[in-house]
């Protein structure tokens, strides 16, 4: 039985509620829940815009710093990107990109290459040249001057008036030039276009070159001293060997002295670098170009004047090597060295130019490295032989080293798989 | 959806929200607070900043009493179940407190209003039979509902008032069957 006073829970919790209906959120507590709202409806820090803006942090990092790689590689070519929609490469500005697509690269041999698609227009930096390429164009770079390789280009050159300290035009030969001091001057394969004012329509074939001036004069100077005034209308034709792989000057064999233009010998010309790993070790030896030269140049001499005297036998443009030692380098990936050592023996058994040559004997040698130790030897000693001065012979030197090769010699030197 | 995406006008209805129920769930949950002021106040607080962070799904803001209610009562039961929890003697010897501290006497409406006897009464049920007990006796909802709000069966919300009565009985107090 309850007691009176415990009486009616329920009624005496219902007065208690209706005691509690008075009561209000305290003025300090509606303070303290309105800043709590305040804060939940502010944008907190959250760890996701601490991601995001980690992220974006990062990329603009990397963006920057690829940013100033490509930059000062840019810079390192002499090339320099103005960051307008004019890209300039050497002492030549491309402009009108609308019809033209230009792509830098480099060549094997190291030295900058600009590739033209299109409609192209490119001004001189400082001379009054204006250069229209079509089609399919190319450019190099060497020493910070541009070099046209190939393409038909038109070029105009406005008048150039001296200033007023200069000196006075000078004129030589009785009238016969009558070039302004500031000629303007063009590299050509082989030659160098000089043309005070005028128009000139140029073709860069592969191996063949014209220039026919339409307006003005000009004259072109073959390798410095040959030079043949152009006459007006008439195309001024000229051979040379392909250039696939084009080196600084300090690295190009002098042409052959002899001959002219017209005569000189793919040897003369062919590229030094070597498409592969080996042209990367190649570039940093410490043998001098002078090396090279002394080497090489009676060789070119020979090839010259087997050129000049035999030439139902060509030999071999340079530029269809890229595609053999494209074809070694797959194969090399693939681990298949029987198969790349068969492509280039193949390849050796086709007439080169001498350089062409020694670049394709390397590969097999170093082909051979992985195929066939005892024949690898046996093939650098071929090697070393037959090219005692040549590019590759410190790499030969060192290869045969590594492969014990000396003391194998004796064993293996009356094997009859001797290679070439 | 974060808090942060509440838009203008979003902010304004719940302030507008605030302005208009705090008091409601203040007395709500002042009853499970014992009449303990700040108790209540803080479920005030943390029951409208989880508005804000539901506001976006919620189909209509202005009649949000339905889940005013249940979101109080269940607060209000986990804030007791902490609450009691943190009086049990493990916890008090492993927090170094030797006993919990009480409410401050000011700021304690029971003490003033002389409310004591009848929520020292409730103090003495289990948490979720209190709630029941009270949702059913003082706020005259139905078993389904308090199922619904709490999250169980009928026939569990029944057992829970009915042992909640058997208590207050055995206790001395009266209690009249609904």
């Amino acid at each position: 039985m309850p007691s009176p006073d415990k009486k009616a829970l329920l009624d005496q919790l219902r007065a208690a509620d209706h005691t509690l209906a008075s009561e209000a959120v305290s003025a300090r507590a509606q303070r303290e829940h309105r800043r709590a709202l305040s804060e939940a409806l502010a944008p907190p820090p959250r760890r996701g815009s601490a991601v995001l803006w980690f992220g974006v942090g990062a990329t603009t990092s990397v963006l920057a710093l690829a940013t100033w790689v490509a930059t000062r590689n840019l810079a390192d070519q002499g090339l320099r990107d103005t960051r307008s929609p004019d890209l300039t490469f050497a002492n030549y500005r491309v402009v009108g990109r609308s019809t033209c697509s230009a792509n830098v690269r480099t060549t094997l041999g190291g030295a900058p290459s600009l590739t033209l698609a299109g409609t192209c227009e490119l001004v001189h930096v400082v001379q009054n040249i204006q250069i229209t390429a079509y089609d399919n164009a190319r450019l190099i770079s060497i020493g910070g001057e541009a070099q046209l390789v190939e393409g038909r280009w038109s070029i105009e050159v406005a008048a150039s008036r001296p200033p007023a300290t200069a000196a006075p035009t000078s004129r030589t030969g009785g009238g016969t030039h009558s070039f302004a001091p500031r000629s303007s001057h063009i590299a050509l394969p082989k030659a160098t276009l000089n043309i005070g004012s005028g128009r000139v329509e140029i073709s860069l074939g592969e191996t063949t070159h014209a220039v026919t001036i339409t307006r003005g004069r000009g004259r072109l100077r073959f390798d410095g001293e040959n030079v043949h005034e152009l006459a007006m209308g008439t195309p001024m034709q000229w051979n040379t060997p392909p250039v696939l792989e084009t080196l600084p000057p300090a690295q190009t064999l002098p042409p052959a002295q002899t001959l002219p233009p017209a005569y000189a010998s793919p040897a003369d010309h062919h590229s030094t670098a070597r498409p592969t790993r080996g042209a990367i070790a190649s570039a940093k030896r410490t043998d001098t170009s002078a090396e090279r030269r002394k080497s090489a140049r009676p060789h070119a001499s020979a090839a010259g004047a087997r050129t000049r005297f035999h030439n139902e036998r060509q030999p071999r443009p340079a530029s269809a090597l890229a595609p053999i030692i494209g074809r070694v380098n797959t194969l090399r990936a693939q681990g298949r060295y029987a198969a790349a050592h068969r492509v280039l023996t193949e390849a050796l058994e086709q007439k080169w130019g001498l350089r062409t040559t020694e670049s394709l004997h390397f590969e097999l040698g170093d082909v051979l490295a992985s195929l066939d130790q005892a024949r690898a030897c046996r093939h650098w000693a071929t090697h070393r032989k037959r090219f005692p001065q040549g590019r590759y012979a410190s790499m030969a030197r060192r290869s045969s080293t590594k492969l014990n090769c000396d003391s194998n010699r004796s064993n293996n030197s009356h094997d009859p798989n001797n290679l070439k | 959806m974060p808090l942060h995406h509440a838009s203008e006008g979003a902010s304004a209805r719940i302030s507008a929200l605030y302005q208009r129920h705090r008091d409601d769930v203040f007395r709500v949950a002042l009853r499970y607070a014992s009449g303990d002021r700040e108790w209540a106040e803080d479920v005030v607080q943390d029951l409208f900043v989880s508005l804000c962070r539901v506001f976006a799904r919620v189909d209509d803001p202005d009649h949000l009493g339905g889940w005013l209610y249940r979101t109080t009562c269940n607060r209000c039961l986990s804030k007791l179940r902490r609450r009691a929890l943190e009086n049990t003697p493990g916890i008090r010897w492993l927090l170094g407190e030797k006993q919990s501290t009480p409410p401050n006497v000011e700021s304690t409406v029971s003490q003033r209003q002389q409310l004591g006897a009848a929520f020292a009464v409730l103090d003495k049920l289990p948490s979720k039979q209190r709630l029941a007990f009270c949702m059913f006796h003082l706020d005259g909802k139905k078993i389904h509902e308090i199922g619904e709000i709490l999250g169980h069966s009928k026939g569990y919300i029944s057992k829970l008032i009915s042992r909640a009565a058997l208590r207050l009985r055995a206790d001395g107090w009266e209690i009249r069957d609904a």
